[in-house]
């Protein structure tokens, strides 16, 4: 019963960690960095709900969210990280820190002390399912992330904006040789990245957690092992890494009491364990492509 | 080359002079000349006749919410103490706020930046930052109320704990539980406590109290920063808990009534003193809190009749502030430090060292209702074994009820 | 041939160049020499204390800037390897004693011993992490090295016995010939100021960067040192030409690291204690920040960066009464909020306008200085042949 309790859990948080790893995965394609400001999105995203769910009703509100998340995270690209795309790889990855800084701390202080709630119409409702008891905020989180990653996968595969996208992630100067308007790529995988995070950070803040705190930025750290174990070129390495971490999450978390000989908040560590083992045995992550450089 | 090595030896040979001469020059060694005002002695911390004392608070980290209600209980007390006429009838009180985030580092480096200039430490939030600073201020002979109240700390003779240790706050909330038949002797009780000094002493005295009634303990220990304790409180109710006990800040309290609810349990929750805020209460897990949430406070809630007085002031000093009763625990610790200044002030003797000498020679000291008697004259000890127990009720300011009429004192922890 | 040269104008690189330091160099460190020396004797507690916390980051970010600012690798595992030299002074140096989380264990030795050994160990840590390090690529590296930070969290937590727990545990005091670097109730007196532990500690600090400083910018002057730059542009390029990447970068990592467990003691002896959160992820963010605001690359611009970033949540908290929009109450912006944003804003304003930083700026200066006083030599005859 707890197994299969554990289980459940751990497929709607990963459901969830997919959201924001398939983010990463579509930001590293588009603009080769890796966000560290993805949290700090994660957590606007929510906080916007949180403030304007009395104003505008709950989906109003999730709406909001999402359009300030995609928002920024377009700010972000065409201000800070366009002018330096030619710059290395470091560059950018510490370009995206300074910004998750200013980000950061802006949003901790805004939250401050309180323990805001994004009015969620289902609440703390629960469903059981035989001996199973899960809240329904984890049924609809699996349900729409689904959805969502399915949608995304279609797009991606079919849609101009997609082909686009894996062209020039394949091969930026053939892609610019071609034609590709890499610029236009990189706005729309920010877009998508930012609302990502916001739909996630909805489903982190609902039952069973108490509401929006500034801890949520601990929990969207979470995603950053699942995309790279599943390789951060991979969309479908986004969707396993998301699955493996939050499986590890839920199971660590369940079965804490056996595992408490390696010490007490070993779960909190365990993603990044799982994480430096995937990455010792595959460099690349399980579904990255290897770069082979010949010298 | 010959000239350039000539020209960096005379570089050298200027330098090593110019620093001897320079370094004479320094007055830095003379000490600050003793004073005196009105026959009273002062040092550090006075100037003229005005008295300025320390907070080192917590305004950006977990603690955030508790502090800043702390800080303006304390505001308060000084102003109104100031308009009639300050301490001893002589000395202004002015408070110097600064912020650590709840970074043991930064508290240690505020220390520093502040001790040369306080008379003593009002407040200094957190446990393990007040130990960390603890061997400096006793050299120092800075006097400290620490928003923690653990046994070690309270063994210092510079620190007055302004409310019962962690253990016997913990007992005290067993105890009550068990006298009102919400829980029975042998029962399985979760208790859920958060690591450091804090959780860990809290934890100590639910072990005692475990023993005493035969309680059968689930133990779960939690970070400060996890916010999701689903795993923990779905498990104790697996196994058959009648009751969970969480000493941990109030994310944590809330975490566990939300679990608590969505399972559609039925179990009490006893909570320590720092685990609560009021908005907590406004959350989804709200409803659930409002039925099975218990805990003491160190001070008054604000519907005791000296609690009400209290709120009334406190409102209109604050109109814009969702107060929570952790301000009259502020104005409570402020009205403690004050007895510690007058006694000083009394036997003429103001600075640190006189302040220090003056706490060790209080007797049990009385707060007007706003907190128990507090006893320092046991070092080490709890100084009271009494809080004021209450539940949660939407109707009530500050939302805190009381419940044992005020002050209550476990038969347990008595 | 004549022996003038006229109208031809010297090249920007005087003959003198290399064969020493001009003569306001000279100047201009015997006067920062002088000034640092004499700091002790002048200032108080509160510039002691940031000072000697200056020169702890300062050597940690020396070495983060080797590894990251000269060589490309993106590393925010220093926080670990600081723990790790840390907790081994501690250890070694401490005595077995009584904390508010338990027993915890030491062993006494002399703080010297101790002093060698964290910096030893987290050498060896850096070590058996390089072979990791060197089979990943940017990003993939940065990310792993995060997860060091998360591991050196959880065992200190969980180390009670050596570590104190989530409480931590004192930091024994430095000692060197006999000489202790704590309180005292007789002190030392030195040109009339009572000399205590601030004061020696401030004069250790500066001999430990002074120390650091030099090696790292030797070993970049030298042949290793054009390699390491070589390998950050371009490892294709750089096996080309013949340079063991893998091994370079291996030797890089286990170099930053020892400069990060130096760092460590400092740090642990400037707090006074060590703590879990002391050594946690945003420590690395402030690493990374110092060495971008400073100017990858530059020895001399880790070194300020570290002092702007260090310096700023403590200067500011300091005059805190005389900046209007600050406020006490946690809804307000804070001491610790300002000198966030301010740290954050000056890492992008950096990458995106001055990506060579606070040395960058300084080499600009220095660069219209010469040019100023070049242009009036000119024409100058030379009597020497070029």
């Amino acid at each position: 019963m707890r197994f299969e309790s554990l289980l459940l859990t751990g497929l709607s948080l990963g459901a969830v960690y997919a959201l924001v790893a398939l983010g990463f995965v579509i930001l590293f394609k588009a603009s080769e960095v890796l966000n560290f400001a993805h949290g700090s999105l994660v957590v606007l995203g929510a906080y916007v709900t949180a403030r304007t769910h009395e104003i505008f009703g709950f989906f109003g509100a999730v709406l909001a969210g999402i359009i300030a998340a995609a928002l920024a995270a377009v700010l972000i690209e065409r201000l800070l990280i366009r002018p330096i795309r030619n710059a290395p790889v470091i560059s950018l990855a510490i370009m995206t820190i300074g910004i998750e800084v200013l980000l950061n701390t802006e949003l901790v202080r805004q939250i401050g002390v309180d323990i805001m709630t994004l009015g969620h119409p289902w609440g703390a409702d629960t469903m059981t399912m035989g001996s199973l008891v899960i809240p329904v905020n984890r049924l609809i989180a699996i349900g729409t992330a689904v959805v969502v990653i399915a949608v995304f996968l279609v797009a991606f595969r079919f849609s101009s904006w997609g082909v686009s996208m894996r062209a020039a992630a394949e091969d930026r100067e053939t892609a610019e040789l071609v034609g590709l308007r890499l610029d236009r790529i990189a706005v729309v995988a920010w877009l998508i990245a930012g609302a990502l995070a916001a739909l996630a950070g909805v489903f982190l803040t609902g039952a069973p957690t108490p509401g929006l705190t500034p801890s949520l930025a601990l929990i969207a750290l979470r995603a950053f092992p699942a995309a790279i174990i599943g390789g951060l070129d991979s969309v479908a390495g986004a969707l396993a890494g998301g699955m493996i971490i939050g499986l590890v999450e839920a199971f660590a978390a369940g079965y804490q009491s056996e595992l408490a000989f390696l010490g007490r908040g070993i779960g909190d560590v365990l993603p990044f364990l799982v994480m430096i083992i995937v990455l010792i045995i595959r460099p690349q992550g399980l579904f990255g492509r290897k770069e082979f450089v010949r010298v | 080359m010959r000239i350039t090595r000539q020209r960096r030896l005379m570089a050298l040979a200027t330098a090593s002079l110019l620093t001897l001469s320079l370094g004479a020059c320094s007055a830095k060694g003379s000490s600050s000349a003793a004073a005196e005002v009105d026959g009273v002695k002062t040092g550090a911390g006075i100037s003229g006749d005005t008295i300025t004392l320390g907070i080192l608070s917590d305004l950006t980290g977990p603690f955030a919410a508790l502090s800043t209600d702390l800080n303006r209980g304390a505001e308060m007390y000084w102003d109104e103490l100031n308009k009639a006429g300050g301490v001893c009838d002589r000395f202004q009180v002015k408070l110097d706020i600064k912020d650590h985030g709840y970074n043991v580092q930064n508290a240690v480096s505020l220390y520093g930046q502040t001790s040369q200039n306080v008379l003593a430490y009002q407040t200094i939030v957190g446990g393990s930052h007040t130990a960390a600073i603890l061997d400096q201020a006793e050299r120092e002979h800075k006097l400290i109320i620490p928003s923690s109240s653990t046994p070690t700390l309270a063994q210092s003779d510079v620190v007055m704990v302004p409310a019962p240790t962690y253990d016997v706050d913990m007992e005290t909330v067993a105890g009550f539980l068990l006298e009102k038949g919400l829980i029975k002797k042998g029962d399985k009780i979760a208790t859920i406590y958060m690591e450091g000094d804090y959780g860990e002493t809290a934890h100590k005295g639910v072990q005692k109290s475990a023993e005493e009634n035969g309680f059968d303990l689930l133990e779960y220990k939690i970070k400060a920063s996890d916010s999701d304790l689903t795993a923990q409180v779905n498990d104790a109710v697996d196994k058959g808990a009648q009751a969970i006990l969480v000493s941990g800040v109030p994310g944590h309290t809330a975490s566990v009534a939300s679990v608590l609810q969505s399972r559609n349990a039925d179990l009490p929750i006893g909570g320590s003193w720092p685990s609560y805020t009021s908005s907590m209460f406004d959350t989804p897990a709200g409803a659930y809190l409002y039925k099975h949430f218990y805990a003491g406070s160190p001070a008054t809630t604000w519907d005791t009749p000296e609690g009400q007085a209290l709120y009334k002031r406190a409102t209109a000093a604050y109109p814009d502030a969702k107060l929570t009763n952790q301000f009259a625990m502020g104005y409570g610790m402020a009205k403690l430090f004050d007895t510690a200044l007058e006694a000083a002030c009394k036997a003429g003797d103001l600075t640190p060292e006189g302040v220090v000498k003056a706490k060790m020679a209080l007797p049990p000291v009385e707060t007007d209702g706003i907190m128990p008697t507090m006893d320092y004259t046991k070092p080490g000890q709890s100084p009271t074994r009494s809080i004021f127990m209450f539940q949660p009720d939407p109707d009530v300011p500050g939302k805190l009820k009381s419940v044992a009429d005020g002050l209550y004192t476990s038969k347990d922890a008595s | 041939m004549s022996n003038s040269t006229l109208v031809r104008p010297r090249p920007a690189t005087s003959t003198r160049g290399d064969r020493g330091p001009r003569l306001w160099q000279t100047g201009l460190l015997a006067v920062a020499a002088v000034v640092l020396l004499l700091v002790p004797i002048y200032l108080g507690t509160f510039w002691l204390q940031l000072g000697f916390s200056i020169f702890a980051v300062a050597v940690g970010a020396i070495g983060l800037n080797l590894l990251t600012g000269t060589t490309g690798q993106l590393s925010l595992a220093h926080p670990f390897f600081m723990a790790v030299g840390a907790l081994t002074y501690v250890v070694l140096a401490g005595e077995t004693s009584e904390t508010s989380g338990g027993t915890v264990i030491g062993l006494g030795l002399p703080p010297l011993v101790g002093m060698v050994g964290a910096v030893f160990l987290s050498g060896v840590c850096g070590l058996a992490f390089s072979p990791v390090s060197g089979r990943l690529r940017g990003i993939y590296l940065g990310m792993a090295s995060l997860a060091l930070v998360f591991i050196g969290q959880h065992v200190l937590n969980t180390a009670v016995p050596l570590s104190g727990g989530f409480n931590g545990r004192p930091t024994p005091p430095f000692e060197l010939f006999g000489l202790k670097f704590d309180y005292s109730d007789s002190p030392v007196v030195i040109l009339g100021v009572p000399f205590g532990r601030l004061e020696w500690l401030w004069y250790l600090g500066l001999v430990l960067l002074a120390a650091a400083f030099l090696f790292a910018r030797n070993l970049l002057r030298s042949r290793p040192g054009r390699a390491m730059k070589l390998v950050a542009d371009s490892e294709l390029a750089a096996s080309v030409m013949g340079v063991p990447v893998m091994a370079y970068k291996g030797k890089v990592f286990f170099l930053s690291s020892i400069y990060a467990g130096l760092a460590g003691v400092m740090y642990a002896l400037s707090i006074g204690s060590i703590a879990p959160q002391s050594f946690a992820m945003d420590l690395s963010m402030q690493f990374l920040a110092m060495i971008v605001i400073g100017g990858m690359g530059s020895v001399g611009g880790a070194v300020a960066g570290a002092a702007f970033v260090m310096s700023l949540p403590l200067v500011i908290q300091n005059f805190s009464a005389y900046i209007p929009f600050l406020s006490t109450d946690s809804g307000g912006i804070t001491a610790a909020h300002l000198a966030k944003y301010i740290y954050g804003a000056a890492v992008i304003a950096v990458l995106l306008f001055k990506p060579s930083g606070l040395s960058g700026i300084w080499q600009s200066a220095v660069e219209t200085y010469r040019r100023k006083t070049l242009s009036k030599q000119e024409l100058v005859p030379s009597k020497e042949g070029n």
